[in-house]
């Protein structure tokens, strides 16, 4: 599952949103941060209140808006 | 007794056929011999020309014959060899007619007029084969290699997907140890991206490159990726930190990295391009 976000804010690594995804969703997941656009893969399925929470991490760290959900 | 139970008259007339008795012995002799002497019929039985008799004749002719049936052709295999000889056809010339191979192959009968007219015989094919060496053999030995060459794009070093390095700069000449010492290798690295594309942890994803450098970060990460450069401007490239070297990757080339990335910085050279960023986390 790959949820992806533009996101406007910058100083954050990859290492630390996986941190975060993982503390809060107790779910593994590999983050890649480009500029203006990250990209999770989820190594599972969550579900739409998973996808939720996921969206108000990215809000809070990179002010991000999700731009779609891959399943 | 016997004879009295003889009728006197068949007695009489058996005694009357002893006069035909009456003969000399040499009508006896000509009867037998049909007129030969016995001198005849030795000169008949005994050849004065090779001085054999009959006899020895004979025992010559025996000794002949005198031999294992198996020295001689059997029946069954003068049978077999007749078998075979039947088949052999002939043309109205009392020329052999060949087929080689079977009906589906090649039939001499068959060949065009242009080949028969002028290739006849065994020596004609040989001429012909000679006058090919001859000809092979005017070609100057350059001329091949030389045609190749021209017929390979210019300008370049690259033939499809090969590239040809000219030892000095070319990506694929490497200094590695071989054998305890260092030296120009030939380095040739497994498109490993490519094997793991589409499937399970492949990354596949794409970023605006500008002159102002920016970077993208990966968690975990990427084990070995393959970087491209698809747009039209140089690309400068650190890996794992903005402090390190920068490497090069040229427009429309791709650098392939066997090591783990957790960061790229990039910016163009000049303008502005594209990177490609495949990898497996």
């Amino acid at each position: 599952m790959i949820v992806e976000y533009t996101i406007k804010k910058t100083g954050k690594t990859a290492d630390e949103i996986r941190e975060k995804i993982r503390s809060e969703l107790a779910v593994d997941c590999f983050v890649e941060l480009h500029p203006n656009r990250l990209k999770v893969h989820l190594s599972s399925e969550i579900p739409r209140e998973g996808v939720r929470i996921l969206d108000k991490i990215i809000e809070e760290n990179l002010d991000g808006r999700r731009i779609e959900v891959v399943p | 007794m016997i004879f009295d139970n003889l009728d006197p008259a068949y007695v009489k007339g058996q005694l009357d056929k002893l006069s035909n008795l009456n003969t000399t012995l040499t009508n006896v002799r000509d009867a037998i011999s049909g007129g030969k002497s016995l001198s005849d019929i030795y000169g008949t039985l005994y050849n004065t020309t090779d001085g054999k008799s009959v006899y020895d004749q004979a025992k010559a002719i025996y000794g002949q014959l005198d031999v294992a049936l198996s020295t001689r052709a059997s029946e069954s295999t003068l049978s077999g060899i007749k078998s075979q000889t039947d088949k052999l056809t002939f043309d109205s010339n009392d020329y052999l007619y060949v087929v080689l191979g079977g009906s589906s192959t090649v039939n001499i009968g068959n060949f065009p007029s242009w080949f028969t007219s002028s290739t006849k015989t065994t020596d004609d094919l040989y001429g012909k084969l000679n006058a090919l060496a001859g000809a092979l053999g005017s070609v100057a030995s350059d001329k091949l290699r030389a045609t190749i060459v021209d017929a390979l794009p210019a300008g370049t070093n690259w033939i499809g997907s090969v590239k040809i390095g000219d030892g000095s700069s070319a990506v694929g000449v490497i200094n590695g140890t071989l054998g305890g010492s260092t030296k120009t290798l030939l380095g040739v690295a497994p498109d490993l991206v490519k094997m793991y594309a589409g499937g399970t942890n492949y990354v596949d994803s794409e970023v605006s490159v500008t002159t102002t450098e920016s970077s993208s970060s990966f968690s975990p990460a990427l084990k070995f990726a393959l970087i491209t450069n698809t747009g039209d401007d140089d690309v400068l490239i650190r890996f794992n930190g903005s402090s390190a070297t920068q490497k090069k990757i040229p427009a429309h080339t791709s650098k392939a990295v066997l090591f783990p990335i957790s960061s790229i910085y990039y910016e163009a050279s000049t303008s502005s391009s594209t990177l490609r960023i495949e990898g497996v986390w």
